[in-house]
């Protein structure tokens, strides 16, 4: 491959717009091929929809499976038939972790919650709950 | 009952008030990110920048050889340049001569109000950077979301970060923008200003979006940055491109900059740091995994880490299980805590975790702090714009325009750097799931 080349990027899901930033742009990719899709981006893609769960704790961390293929790419990247997420929780695929941490019995998925508007906001700052009232009304 | 005489409500005209000396701070002064970061500060001898030379590969020639068997052909290192550039910050302050006057003494104002104004400058400057210092260098604030509608600007991925399969109830787009900024839009596609840059007027407390002065209409997925007022029709005056690079920038895979101060990531990807896209759930196999893997790649040995609160929590909740194999001394005093709860850094395997309040949300930065050898270039570490006399406050306005007013500018222009990024690693789209090892059961 050389600088600037082309390739036909693949979004293997039936129903999902797949996001994809690179160099700071955002990019939407519906279900289906996609034609003339600068390499460096469809990597990009490839590597930023992982099929959760299909990722070698022990193995390359460059090789897993994606919901995008590149037509004509070697394995397994260049596989473009149908796929849909999964339900993991994770990227790796825990069956495959080594010692206690791959044992069901002995694993427990707790969830912390995500960030709360108060954890997003920057220091002490309220926001105005009248002019949200006014805006809303 | 009591009869008429001198008491506070009778003669309260005769009573004065007195002051607290001090005036007392309620807006935040400390900067986590600019404090925790103890950059090895390098000069700047101007020019077009500052070139450095990337060492991208090895001679490759090496070869076992027996007797009078042809040897390698000759091989030799390859070497790549690129160009390091200098970002600035302004802040201004304008007061008129009445007020000045009227401040000076102990008894007319709580204190001066130039010393209050120019001292406090400089925080709201570090205020500023906190963002900047954990972005892009785009000074992106978020981007306009589908969901736009009239002077109600919605907003998704906060500071560029994507916020895909995020709802945006959960993406926070407003986190980084303030009540009475001028807003620009930015179109992603050519860099190109849209036109109208209106003043926030408010921002609404469900976290998804600001209400502006008047109605944008600008493009989905167009880049929300500051402008320096509402009448901009020039990207040159917006902040767009103009910030300090921060981490999301430096510790990078290409994701936010595919070209690293002159050097392409995707050609030379040892200039790239290791990124876990789409990561979900933490577990400490998965930390184990990552610091193997910059070890491997460029010997990386991970001594922080830093993320927002948030995914510290999640770390929390990871340590939980093993707390309870604790020594007896703690066992008869236990103790629900971490460190965490006075904010002091926790560690993984002695190494340091440290919460910043700016970080991008889902995300968890991995540095090898020395081995990636961060730097910041300063051509400028902070003053004051003086005059021809070398005064800073400077007389605002010339004929028609002319007011008893004084201005006051305050710059700093450096940019951060580091030689060795892919020693460290990032870890994008984390759940606030945990897969925790429970022991004995």
């Amino acid at each position: 491959m050389q600088f600037g080349d082309t390739v036909t990027l693949v979004n293997r899901t039936s129903k999902s717009v797949l996001g994809v930033q690179w160099d700071g742009v955002h990019y939407h990719f519906p279900p289906g091929e996609h034609p003339n899709i600068p390499i460096q981006i469809a990597i990009a893609a490839l590597k930023q929809h992982p099929l959760m769960g299909s990722e070698d704790p022990l193995g390359d961390p460059g090789i897993f499976r994606s919901l995008f293929g590149i037509r004509g790419a070697s394995d397994p990247f260049g596989d473009i038939t149908p796929l849909e997420q999964t339900d993991a929780d994770e990227r790796i695929d825990r069956s495959k972790v080594m010692g206690v941490g791959g044992d069901k019995k002995q694993v427990r998925k707790i969830n912390a919650g995500g960030p709360t508007h108060f954890d997003a906001r920057m220091g002490t700052e309220t926001v105005n709950l009248q002019d949200d009232a006014v805006t809303r009304r | 009952m009591a009869g008429p005489g001198s008491d506070a409500a009778t003669e309260d005209g005769l009573l004065k008030n007195t002051y607290e000396d001090v005036i007392a701070e309620g807006v935040l002064r400390k900067f986590q990110l600019r404090d925790w970061f103890k950059l090895k500060d390098s000069p700047w001898e101007g020019g077009r920048g500052k070139e450095w030379s990337a060492h991208v590969e090895r001679n490759n020639s090496p070869m076992a050889v027996g007797s009078d068997s042809a040897i390698p052909v000759a091989d030799n290192q390859k070497y790549v340049t690129g160009f390091i550039t200098q970002r600035k910050i302004m802040a201004r302050w304008r007061v008129t001569q009445e007020q000045l006057d009227d401040t000076q003494s102990r008894e007319g104002a709580y204190r001066s109000s130039r010393t209050e104004n120019m001292e406090r400058l400089i925080d709201d400057i570090a205020y500023r950077e906190e963002f900047y210092l954990g972005s892009d260098g785009r000074g992106v604030f978020a981007i306009v979301d589908a969901t736009s509608s009239g002077a109600t600007l919605e907003l998704n991925s906060p500071g560029n970060v994507s916020s895909t399969g995020v709802a945006i109830t959960s993406a926070f787009g407003n986190r980084f923008i303030k009540r009475g900024m001028a807003l620009a839009a930015i179109n992603p596609a050519n860099g190109v200003i849209r036109t109208n840059t209106p003043k926030v007027t408010a921002v609404n407390s469900d976290g998804t979006d600001v209400t502006l002065a008047s109605s944008p209409s600008w493009t989905t997925g167009d880049y929300v940055v500051q402008a320096a007022n509402n009448a901009v029709t020039d990207t040159l005056d917006t902040a767009y491109e103009k910030a300090p690079w921060g981490l999301t920038a430096i510790i990078d895979d290409g994701t936010y900059r595919q070209n690293y101060f002159g050097i392409d990531r995707y050609l030379y990807p040892n200039y790239a740091s290791y990124v876990s896209a789409a990561t979900g759930a933490l577990s400490f196999d998965l930390l184990q995994r990552i610091s193997d893997i910059v070890n491997q790649r460029l010997d990386g040995e991970v001594n922080a880490i830093a993320s927002h609160h948030s995914v510290r929590r999640v770390y929390i909740l990871l340590t939980q299980a093993d707390r309870r194999y604790a020594d007896q001394a703690s066992r008869m005093r236990p103790d629900g805590g971490t460190a965490a709860f006075q904010q002091e850094d926790l560690t993984m395997g002695a190494v340091s975790y440290k919460a910043v309040r700016t970080l991008p949300l889902r995300s968890m930065f991995l540095l090898d702090v020395q081995g990636s050898d961060l730097v910041r270039y300063t051509s400028e570490k902070g003053k004051w714009v003086s005059g021809t006399s070398g005064e800073i406050l400077v007389r605002d306005g010339t004929g028609t325009n002319a007011r008893h007013a004084w201005e006051s500018w305050y710059y700093k222009r450096y940019n951060l750097f580091a030689r060795n990024p892919g020693k460290c690693a990032r870890l994008d789209g984390l759940t606030g799931m945990t897969f925790v090892v429970v022991r004995g059961e």
